[in-house]
């Protein structure tokens, strides 16, 4: 039985028959696609973010420590940080995927403002390239960038819990390099809001007045570069081995968040496999209800000449439409959900505080890709088709002179 | 050469433990163009007959031939395409597929014969007319009263020009009046085109039509005798409607 197009005429028509039926029996396949899309959407747009962040306000799209110092975030041992070294200087300004790169010196220390005083961090940068590696105009700044000595910029949330505005008095203690105690009486010309709550939790010191504090003698402790495109990162790290700094990519550092991106994928992916498998069952089951009331035009159709092959190609087909509609509705609801988030992006600033120290920018944009679309469309078509193999093999081994007679 | 043979056939079905003879040695032979009823009481293996005859089924012991040609030697997948191209069925619950229009369940039959032509369209319109059914082409089964739908089931089951129709108990779900219709539709077909029928009934009206009729008791042909059919009324109008209705 090789009429496919009689075939197909027959199953579509057989899911509008009992329309309620079959509405019903897709919600699951729906559900299922729409979740797996978003979920999917969701978790790439947060992968983006992770990277972008980091790449916009933190390590470019790789970052230089020399090497022996500490690469968890954490400690910021200012003894460890070294001048750079003039062969690296002169490498990563004749490497033409290197658009630019900038010096950041970290250090601890504490803030005074008022009565109240806290443990910050802090790090001193270079005006001119640090606007020429990151993304500046992307940030929010209230106030000023410093213009003068004695001043800095102040993150926005640190600025929240120190209660300072552009124009304020703080004083900042810090140890010299060589762990002489120092404090500096400082002016906040501005209050930094880079999305990057890692960067918007720190004082921002310029190089030349962080000589006066922690009298670095040219030491640093990172170096963020800007390359052409992300996907050349790997190979930029790979070119700089040797140099005495160890080179990471933006994913790398970013790599506990990006690990906990794909521990969600599975989630993800373990609650559709549930959904389908549900779904699954819901479709055999109304297949097998079909294949039931419909024994005597099975019967009919055998009498007319169908073969069994005929029969359950019907079947098969009629699950696989079903599978169909419901996986494009599904991809429909998911995809115009990812790409709606995608355009417009999840506020997460009142999440904030949850997020913590880690580099996240705080507006989420979803990530669309035709890739998780497909997967659920097929996943689903292949899901329901399965169910219909038991169904379906039942309808094809009626005997047909007893299947005409049955009522 | 006759259409259709059988020889001393036996059909056994399996109830359980026990074993039901439904036939105890029938031979029959019908010559084409015939017009023949088997009649007998409910129970008494009509239809086992018909599924004998119409390659639905095979005999416990005994020798069925259809042109011929011994149907043992041949696979259910051959058995499959001799009826789509030689048989055509007409069976008592009308047995039309509900999600196809009147004109799409004859256009059925021709596409499971095989039968792709450019002129299916026309040959499908010419069946639907020749049984008074033109206006009704585009209702679906369920838009139609029990005469009309059987109607298109004789449609159906001319289209492909069969050598031979079965039809078991057509007129059993339908009102003297649609019964008669039916029967005399059937009647013309025989008449006009040459159609051989053989059909099931244990109506009296329904074998007045027949030009032989055998007569099955318990398994087993009683007599076999050839008559003259009542005289067919001229074609009535072709609208398709002699009274609605369908008998309970
Ligand atoms: N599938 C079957 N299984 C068991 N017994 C059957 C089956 N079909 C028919 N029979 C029995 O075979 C006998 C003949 O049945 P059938 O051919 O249907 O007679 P009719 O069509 O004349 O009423 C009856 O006794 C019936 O109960
Ligand atoms: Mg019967």
């Amino acid at each position: 039985m090789s009429d496919m197009g009689l075939i197909l005429r027959l199953a579509f028509r057989n899911l509008f028959r009992n329309l309620r039926r079959t509405v019903i029996t897709s919600g699951a396949i729906v559900a299922g696609v729409a979740v797996l899309i978003g979920g999917m959407g969701l978790v790439d747009g947060l992968d983006e973010n992770v990277l972008r962040a980091n790449e916009q306000a933190m390590t470019g799209h790789v970052l230089l420590r020399p090497d022996g110092y500490p690469t968890d975030g954490r400690s910021l041992p200012l003894e460890q940080a070294v001048p750079l070294p003039a062969e690296l200087v002169s490498r990563l300004d004749s490497d033409p995927r290197i658009q630019s790169w900038t010096p950041r010196t970290w250090f601890q220390g504490r803030a005074v403002s008022g009565v109240d005083g806290m443990t910050v961090r802090a790090f001193t940068y270079d005006d001119a390239r640090e606007a020429a590696t990151f993304a500046r105009e992307r940030w929010v700044l209230k106030g000023a960038w410093p213009d003068g000595p004695g001043q800095v910029v102040v993150g926005q949330w640190l600025a929240g819990l120190l209660e300072l505005e552009p124009g304020a008095d703080l004083v900042l203690e810090a140890r010299t390099r060589a762990g002489a105690i120092n404090a500096l009486g400082l002016r906040v010309t501005g209050i930094v809001h880079t999305g990057t709550p890692a960067a918007d939790r720190v004082i921002w010191v310029p190089q030349q007045t962080g000589e006066l504090l922690i009298v670095p003698e040219g030491a640093v402790s990172h170096v963020a570069l800007r390359l052409d495109r992300r996907a050349q990162a790997d190979a930029v790290v790979a070119a700089l081995a040797g140099t005495g700094w160890t080179a990471t990519t933006a994913s790398w550092e970013a790599r506990d968040l990006l690990a906990l991106n794909a521990f969600r994928r599975k989630a993800i992916s373990l609650v559709v496999l549930v959904l389908l498998l549900i779904a699954g069952t819901g479709i055999a089951n109304t297949v097998i209800m079909a294949a039931y009331e419909r024994i005597r035009e099975v019967g009919t159709l055998r009498a007319m000449g169908m073969t069994t092959g005929g029969i359950r190609a019907l079947f098969l087909v009629e699950g696989a439409v079903l599978g169909m509609s419901a996986g494009l509705v599904g991809a429909l609801l998911g995809g115009t959900l990812v790409a709606w988030f995608s355009a417009h992006g999840i506020d997460l600033s009142g999440a904030a505080d949850q997020v913590g120290d880690l580099a996240m920018s705080s507006t989420l944009y979803m990530r669309f890709s035709w890739g998780p679309i497909l997967a659920a469309l097929a996943f689903g078509v292949v899901v329901s088709v399965l169910a219909s193999i038991y169904p379906a093999n039942h309808a094809a081994r009626l005997n047909p002179a007893d299947a005409v007679r049955a009522d | 050469m006759a259409l259709c043979t059988l020889e001393a056939v036996t059909k056994d079905y399996a109830m359980g433990e026990v074993r039901v003879p439904a036939l105890q040695g029938v031979s029959v032979q019908i010559e084409a163009g015939e017009f023949t009823a088997f009649a007998g009481p409910s129970g008494s293996g009509k239809t086992t007959l018909l599924n004998l005859v119409g390659l639905l089924d095979v005999p416990t012991t005994g020798t069925v031939r259809m042109e011929g040609q011994d149907v043992k030697a041949l696979s259910g997948h051959a058995l499959g395409r001799l009826r789509a191209r030689r048989i055509g069925f007409i069976f008592q619950s009308f047995n039309l597929i509900p999600v196809l229009t009147a004109f799409e369940n004859v256009e059925l039959a021709l596409r499971l014969a095989g039968e792709h032509g450019p002129d299916n369209g026309d040959r499908v319109r010419k069946a639907l007319v020749d049984v008074g059914l033109e206006r009704f082409m585009d209702r679906r089964p369920s838009q139609m009263s029990g005469g009309q739908q059987q109607r298109v089931a004789i449609a159906r089951a001319l289209v492909k020009r069969p050598a031979l129709v079965i039809a078991d108990e057509p007129t059993a779900n339908l009102d003297s009046k649609n019964g008669e219709a039916i029967l005399e539709d059937m009647r013309r077909m025989n008449v006009e085109h040459g159609a051989t029928f053989i059909f099931s009934t244990h109506d009296k009206m329904v074998i007045e039509h027949a030009s032989r009729v055998v007569h099955i008791m318990d398994g087993k042909v009683l007599q076999d005798e050839r008559r003259t059919p009542r005289p067919l009324p001229p074609r009535p109008p072709a609208n398709g409607t002699p009274g609605d209705g369908t008998a309970a």
